[in-house]
């Protein structure tokens, strides 16, 4: 019967098995957003899952309004063979754009196994086109949006997918004359590398009147809808050109290229500066062989450089294209006067018919002109660009006690580094922490030349209730290109301010930054106030001597421990060495007696015999004068001490049978004597012992 | 008598610093607090509160790259301590690329994980009482053999090298440097016309690997690696090494 039961219960796992098994290896595949919210023009990530058996072939839905780029971002494959049948486990990460604002909607991506089709089910995602970065999917830029008349300049246009290539030469605009001489097929065209599905081209032109020229909205298709670039609004000056030479050719050589912007400015305002170094694709000379090929920086002494984005791109000279590496610096005069910019070199060496020659290619070098700012108004602190200013109250009714912040807003081109904050007027009615300083680039578009925004944060704390005011807030900034300071005011701000709790009002103190910090820790950006000192301070060097002294002593300790332990026990169980230890102490004390007794001689003679006994762990009781000299022959004593024991106890022996005492001179001479040979015997003793 | 008097007179003057740096720092005056507290750490006072006030007053003169340095030694000495924590998150904050710090790699980070918390003078302190211990038992064993003795000395040897290994690696720490600067390069190799890899901001915080010349090999927290001139770093530790190494 058990039999039986254990038969059904395999049977039954077998089946579970292949179900699950069956289970697993029915197609499924499935395609999911992160969120269905999406922007125009913005890419976001679709995932497409796919489990079933292998191969499979995916088809995506014709990219009409939208776009699915079928080479995956992310991707993970998983293969198996569970009950010999092989299964897939697939996910995709896959880059998609909408083209359109509004409900668009992603039909089914098919997967093909063995000829049956599965199909993901469709999504629809809702398009906004609020997100500014993204309304004009083709930017048109230029490296500055101020131009000079007559100054051969770039516009570049960046694009992706587009679904015809960009125009050869830009449409017809007024104010502006395409490059002659430059066919529509030696139109410039660039790739940036690290967005390789985006394609940049560039056109030579020149601004042929001053003011303000408008390069229009251009119409393009991408994925099959009309989308539109940007306009750009350049000004043009009518100042005469940096520029003293156009674009050459040089024989299929490299050559360089360098360039400013503008040689008269101001102090602080910055000059860009562009070198570049014009590489031929193809040379008649061995190009390939430049192994001391340098290109050396111009030096820029009595200026700041800032690094501004670089580019390498292709380029067409008549029928010749070159390589481009283009370097731009912003640099800034740190002082006024005739500043020279140096020259611009490559070094190399060229390869013709074997021949191997040095060539040396400069371009440069260029004089500025920094002038003095004219005097500035008291509410300057340092903006010298083309800057925007706003002021940002968080709120206007605040509460005793509770910290409000008003933010300052610098954005714009121009040197962020030397911007400081507005002059913030002083309030009796409220503590004003100090300014919070933040700072970013901002990309615009059409701009080569970074933008930047600074926010000045100040964190106002009310201290009283009522209605209150922030004064007007004056903020100037000079613009090098109207060549005067332009000066806007903020405010005055009105601010109601009511009672706070109790608790609240008490964290204010009036004039003590420091209090505020320690009672309402970490507002906005600030740090935590000065730590006091508990107990005095002490040079560090202090702690590594104590350090070794107690790294030391146990040892010692131990050492001097196991050192008394060991004699302790010795002296405990080991009777020889116990009376050897003692028999010298011993000695000597009896020896100090020997004057005051009654019988010298007899005390002399029992001490030294004593002595011998305890040395040699004899029992001395009867030991005669010949045991001794036997003794001493036994233990192989020197003669010389020998001889001189052997006299001592010879000379007590002859007294203790004598009429006559011994005197005291004589007494003192046989202790000495004793003495003399005690000392001997106990360094011969102690040799011996510290031998064993 | 001479030296006791020497070290009073010594430690009144360092308490006297400690007091007019704070004073200058609560009346705004964060050059001055900065050069008391600067001549502190000249004199080797190494102290968690003579670092962290340091750090506070180079943060409010706006150099966070030397604010995260001194926070950082603070840290270093005390890291039980949440307020320089705090303010290092709120220092790396105004960096530009808010790196956060590199962790530890090899022993430390494998054996001695439990120990960023402790402070190194702790961890000595049971380093030396496991250290006494161990010999205190021995001189027993010596003297009396009773049962479980053996097992006290065991386990105060071996936590008394756990934690001397500890207090090694805490006062012998990885090279953590911080950069001083902005848009400094960070080369593929250690020659000038090497390819820039990535660039450092003032008070990033990078590992220092490896040394060749006046290059340095580092790591950034988000596991970049390349070759930095020593001259855009200031190490945390030993403090001696304030500007540049």
């Amino acid at each position: 019967m058990v039999v039986i039961y254990r038969y059904i219960a395999l049977c039954l796992c077998i089946l579970t098995w292949s179900g699950w098994s069956a289970a697993q290896n029915t197609p499924r595949i499935e395609a999911s957003v992160e969120s269905t919210e999406v922007h125009v023009f913005k890419p976001f990530l679709l995932n497409l899952y796919y489990q079933g058996p292998g191969p499979v072939e995916y088809q995506f839905p014709p990219n009409v309004g939208f776009k699915i780029n079928p080479n995956p971002r992310g991707r993970s494959e998983r293969t198996s063979i569970i009950n010999g049948m092989r299964s897939l486990k697939a996910e995709y990460a896959l880059v998609v754009e909408v083209a359109k604002a509004g409900e668009v909607t992603i039909p089914p991506i098919k997967a093909i196994v063995a000829g049956q089709t599965f199909s993901t089910e469709p999504i629809t995602l809702t398009v906004k086109n609020d997100d500014p970065a993204f309304i004009y999917p083709i930017h048109v830029r230029v490296r500055n949006m101020i131009v000079k008349k007559g100054e051969w300049f770039w516009v570049y246009i960046d694009s992706p997918w587009l679904d015809k290539p960009l125009p050869n030469q830009l449409p017809a605009i007024t104010g502006l004359e395409n490059a002659p001489g430059l066919p529509p097929d030696d139109g410039q065209s660039s790739y940036v590398p690290s967005r390789s599905r985006t394609q940049t081209r560039g056109y030579r032109v020149r601004a042929t009147q001053s003011g303000t020229i408008t390069i229009p909205s251009m119409t393009f298709q991408l994925h099959q809808q009309s989308v539109n670039s940007n306009p750009l609004e350049l000004k043009v000056l009518d100042r005469p050109s940096t520029t003293t030479e156009d674009i050459k050719g040089n024989s299929g050589l490299p050559f360089v290229r360098m360039d400013v912007d503008t040689r008269d400015i101001y102090l602080g305002e910055p000059v860009l500066m562009t070198l570049q170094l014009w590489v031929p694709k193809q040379s008649p000379f061995d190009l390939s062989a430049r192994n001391r090929s340098t290109t050396s920086m111009s030096s820029t002494e009595g200026f700041y450089a800032s690094d501004v984005q670089n580019d390498v791109f292709e380029a067409h000279l008549g029928t010749q294209a070159y390589h481009v590496n283009e370097q731009r610096k912003l640099l800034y005069p740190t002082k006024t006067g005739e500043l020279t910019i140096d020259a611009y070199r490559y070094e190399g060496d060229i390869v013709n018919r074997g021949r191997r020659n040095e060539y040396l290619v400069e371009y440069g070098p260029y004089k500025v002109n920094v002038k003095h700012l004219p005097p500035a108004p008291n509410s300057y602190t340092g903006a010298i660009g083309q800057f925007n200013v706003e002021v940002d109250l968080s709120s206007t009714k605040l509460k005793e006690g509770v910290p409000t912040e008003l933010i300052f807003v610098v954005s714009g081109q121009g040197n962020a580094d030397a911007i400081a904050s507005p002059k913030f007027p002083e309030l009796s009615w409220a503590h004003v922490a100090e300014v919070k300083r933040e700072q970013k680039d901002v990309k615009l578009f059409g701009q080569v030349i970074p933008a930047i925004e600074k926010k000045f944060r100040y964190t106002i704390t009310p201290t009283r209730a009522g209605s209150h005011e922030i004064p007007a807030i004056q903020y100037a900034s000079f613009d090098p290109h109207q060549g005067k300071y332009i000066e806007d005011t903020f405010g005055p701000f009105n601010l109601t301010v009511s009672a706070g709790e109790e608790d609240s009002v008490s964290m204010v103190v009036e004039d003590s930054s420091i209090d505020i910090f320690q009672r309402t820790p970490l507002i906005g950006t600030s740090i935590h106030p000065l730590m006091t000192m508990q107990g005095s301070l002490h040079r560090d060097q202090t702690r590594k001597l104590w350090l070794y002294l107690v790294l030391i002593l146990p040892i010692l300790l131990y050492l001097i421990a196991v050192h008394y332990l060991n004699r302790h026990a010795r002296l405990v169980n080991d009777t020889s060495f116990a009376r050897a230890q003692g028999a010298y102490e011993k000695g000597k004390n009896r020896l100090k007696a020997v004057h005051s007794s009654s019988e010298p001689s007899e005390e002399l003679y029992r001490t030294m015999i004593d002595y011998l006994g305890d040395i040699f762990n004899i029992n001395e009781q009867g030991l005669t004068f010949k045991d001794v000299e036997d003794l001493l022959e036994v233990k192989q004593i020197d003669s010389e001490n020998a001889t001189t024991i052997t006299r001592i106890l010879k000379s007590c022996e002859r007294s203790r049978y004598a009429a006559q005492k011994l005197t005291d001179d004589e007494v003192g001479a046989l202790v000495q004597a004793v003495k003399n040979v005690m000392h001997a015997l106990e360094i011969r003793g102690k040799q011996n012992r510290g031998g064993k | 008598m001479t030296i006791f008097l020497t070290m009073l007179i010594g430690a009144t003057s360092f308490s006297d610093s400690f007091e007019l740096g704070k004073q200058a720092y609560e009346n705004n005056q964060y050059f001055q607090a900065i050069e008391q507290y600067e001549s502190l750490v000249y004199n080797r006072i190494y102290e968690p509160e003579v670092f962290y006030n340091l750090a506070n007053a180079y943060y409010q003169q706006g150099d966070y790259a030397l604010a995260m340095v001194n926070f950082e030694r603070a840290y270093f000495l005390n890291p039980r301590l949440k307020i320089v924590q705090e303010n290092i998150e709120q220092t790396r904050m105004q960096t530009k690329q808010q790196l956060v710090r590199p962790t530890s790699t090899g022993i430390e980070s494998e054996f001695y994980f439990w120990h960023h918390k402790i402070s190194a003078k702790t961890i000595l302190r049971i380093a030396i009482f496991s250290w006494l211990l161990f010999w205190f038992g021995l001189i027993l064993l010596k003297k009396a053999p009773r049962k479980g003795l053996k097992a006290l000395i065991g386990v105060s040897g071996f936590v008394a090298f756990i934690f001397f290994g500890s207090w090694y690696l805490k006062t012998n720490p990885m090279e953590l440097a911080v950069a001083q600067g902005d848009d400094i390069p960070v080369l593929i190799g250690t020659k000038e016309t090497d390819t820039i890899r990535f660039e450092l901001y003032s008070g990033d915080r990078v590992h220092i690997d490896a040394y060749r010349g006046e290059q340095v090999r580092i790591t950034t927290a988000t596991g970049n690696r390349g070759w930095v001139d020593q001259k855009y770093l200031v190490t945390v530790w030993p403090p001696e090494r304030t500007t540049g190494m």
